[in-house]
């Protein structure tokens, strides 16, 4: 919770105006941006990752892109890539702990990725690609 | 989309409003909303189509405050989708169940719980893996989709909740 409220905190000051103070709580606690050497390094591992475990990137690769700015945030705030597809009542504790931190157990013993972002060829979702790069990551974020 | 029509009448849904929205009792229009900062620098995927669903019938935000009112008191079934800021697949299943929102105007409330803000709510449910989407009928949780499904799964969950 601690990780999360800083986080938060990061993205208020940053914004001046003040109708932005008095909207939706929910926007006005949206997060920062992962920075782009995190974006860079979850990129090439995903790439890696998927020629390693013979898994491919989603037919939607928006889905891939976020899933890959989302590893990098938490690499970012909690200092290890824990997934993002799941919610934490300590996001803290579960990086250190390790099970959920990308490739989580599951992948790796079974090569199940409910966040897609490594799908075995046989799944619906899957597409042809193992490879992602950054301006298609910016691109299909950008348009959020 | 076609759905996305700025005739469409507002939405019957109740909104969520923080304490201070009476200052703001419409929302504001979206060239005024941060015009310095593009949006994509503090949302990510989810939040640019909720901003739009404010004028359709589409999947609504709903925080804790609101929960008892919009979910467990509705005379309508209910369906609640649980999101993650950076969660992938989560935009995929929003995407469907907007579609749904729109398809069952009238007969089906959606609404779009953010596990990261939210926390409370989600830990009343004990949600773990996201998206799920869960159903409620007369203040009873009836139905848990976990995961990213084809729409026609949802659709049949629905109607089991709907002739139920």
């Amino acid at each position: 919770m601690t990780t999360q409220a800083s986080a938060f905190s990061l993205a208020v000051p940053s914004v001046p105006t003040p109708f932005r103070r008095h909207r939706n709580p929910l926007v006005v606690r949206a997060r920062v941006e992962p920075s782009d050497k995190s974006v860079e390094i979850m990129r090439k591992f995903s790439e890696q990752y998927a020629r390693k475990s013979g898994t491919y990137f989603c037919v939607d690769k928006g889905v891939t892109s976020v899933v890959i700015k989302g590893l990098a945030d938490h690499k970012d705030s909690l200092g290890a890539p824990l997934c993002p597809c799941r919610h934490y009542d300590d996001k803290a504790a579960e990086a250190a702990q390790g099970f959920w931190n990308c490739p989580c157990v599951p992948m790796r013993e079974r090569k199940e990725c409910h966040c897609m972002l490594f799908l075995t060829p046989d799944n619906d979702f899957a597409g042809d690609e193992q490879t992602i790069t950054l301006d298609e990551i910016k691109e299909a974020t950008a348009s959020m | 989309m076609a759905s996305f029509s700025l005739t469409s009448a507002p939405p019957l849904l109740p909104r969520p409003k923080d304490p201070s929205s009476h200052a703001f009792p419409h929302p504001l229009p979206s060239f005024l909303r941060m015009p310095h900062q593009p949006q994509h620098l503090q949302t990510p995927l989810l939040l640019p189509k909720i901003q739009s669903s404010r004028h359709q019938t589409t999947a609504t935000p709903v925080t804790k405050d609101l929960w008892d009112n919009t979910i467990l008191k509705s005379e309508t079934p209910v369906l609640v989708i649980f999101y993650a800021n950076w969660c992938g697949p989560c935009r995929m299943v929003h995407r469907i169940i907007d579609e749904i929102a729109t398809e069952y105007a009238g007969k089906l409330k959606c609404f779009l719980v953010n596990t990261d803000t939210d926390m409370k709510i989600a830990e009343d449910y004990e949600i773990k893996a996201v998206p799920v989407v869960l159903m409620f009928k007369n203040g009873q949780k009836c139905d848990s989709v976990v995961g990213t499904m084809p729409k026609e799964f949802y659709v049949a969950a629905i109607e089991r909740v709907l002739k139920s």
